[in-house]
């Protein structure tokens, strides 16, 4: 009997959060001497916001494609009637002896264009181009490590050459520092993210198992609950 | 520093739309450091309150752990993939390219009232 993972009442929760925020300052709020319409001008932006998110929205994935396949197909048919209005009066009247094979060719381009804007529309809501990115960005954050120590080669070098002093001093690598915050928050970039707390985390060689409790998931743009979490890891 | 456990969940959905607010009124002005922090205390002390009154379900994951990081009592793991197990809810499931990051601050035990927390 979980409620918790439907979006609606993790609205609901949220809606709750909200609400008890806004009561429970309203007091060091007004004792700031500010108005209560601020504070509601304050919620309402909250509550804009959070709705902006997506992730608490109703309603599943599969309705997105299909409310926007409609408008990809209108173009496809205005490229259909472009290339009608494009031919001149005296082809068309030719044309209009045929008028079945003007048909069909339209319905092929028409067709072509349906299929090759669905495979974009495919590509575009499963994520893969984005995918792709982070798979390059991994690639090259598994470097840097290696790129320092090539550039500690190059700098000693270079003190003895000076005129290739200049060059490595301008090149990207040098404005990447070994080892700063930055490399490290990207390594755990991700739009996937749990937040939780850990009752016990446990390893035996490879295998890790991880009790955690009190838990907000991002996973897929959407937000779950939970308040309880096993899990089984290998490393 | 965490201050407490729950200061964790300022990350979230929820907690980024709020500091994103706070941050807009902060910088017209419209309220001071000292207002935004105390609501952001405020948050913590809801997060909480609905944890321990509104939420009460079990998940499982099976996944494969990446990289791990222990900083200050604080686990930073990420995962290739993950397949969460939930209630009444389909299983949920992410390909191994796509990572999970889970971030966990130590569970205080139950034993202490969770109100205590922010007596200070």
């Amino acid at each position: 009997m979980s409620a918790q993972s439907s979006e609606n009442s993790v609205k609901k929760i949220y809606q709750t959060v909200i609400d008890e925020v806004i009561d429970n300052i309203r007091e060091a709020f007004l004792d700031e001497g500010h108005d209560e319409s601020l504070l509601q001008d304050l919620k309402q932006m909250w509550e804009t916001k959070l709705n902006a998110s997506r992730a608490v929205q109703n309603g599943d994935d599969h309705t997105e494609p299909t409310m926007r396949l409609p408008t990809h197909k209108e173009p496809a048919k205005q490229m259909g009637q472009e290339i009608k209005s494009g031919i001149d009066s005296a082809t068309r009247a030719a044309f209009q002896a045929l008028p079945q094979s003007i048909y069909t060719t339209g319905q092929d381009v028409n067709l072509k264009l349906k299929k090759h804007l669905a495979a974009q529309v495919d590509g575009g809501v499963d994520g893969s181009s984005s995918d792709e990115d982070e798979d390059e960005t991994d690639l090259v954050e598994g470097i840097p490590g290696d790129e320092d120590d090539d550039d500690d080669k190059n700098d000693e070098p270079s003190e003895y050459e000076g005129k290739e002093d200049s060059d490595p001093l301008n090149s990207e690598d040098d404005l990447t520092e070994p080892g700063s915050p930055n490399s490290n928050s990207d390594l755990f970039d991700t739009e996937h993210v749990i937040v939780c707390q850990y009752d016990k985390i446990t390893r035996i060689k490879n295998k890790w198992k991880f009790h955690l409790k009190d838990g907000i998931m991002n996973i897929n743009g959407k937000d779950y609950l939970f308040s309880k979490a096993n899990g089984d890891a290998e490393w | 520093m965490m201050d407490n456990e729950y200061e964790v969940y300022r990350t979230t959905t929820l907690g980024l739309a709020l500091q994103e607010t706070l941050d807009e009124f902060m910088q017209s002005k419209q309220i001071s450091d000292k207002c935004a922090k105390r609501m952001f205390q405020e948050y913590d002390r809801a997060m909480s309150k609905i944890f321990s009154s509104k939420v009460n379900n079990k998940i499982s994951f099976k996944s494969k752990l990446d990289t791990y990081r222990n900083c200050d009592n604080v686990w930073t793991l990420l995962f290739q993939g993950i397949e969460i197990t939930l209630q009444n809810t389909p299983i949920i499931k992410l390909e191994n390219k796509q990572k999970v990051k889970i971030v966990a601050c130590e569970a205080k035990s139950d034993k202490k009232s969770k109100n205590q927390i922010f007596d200070d």
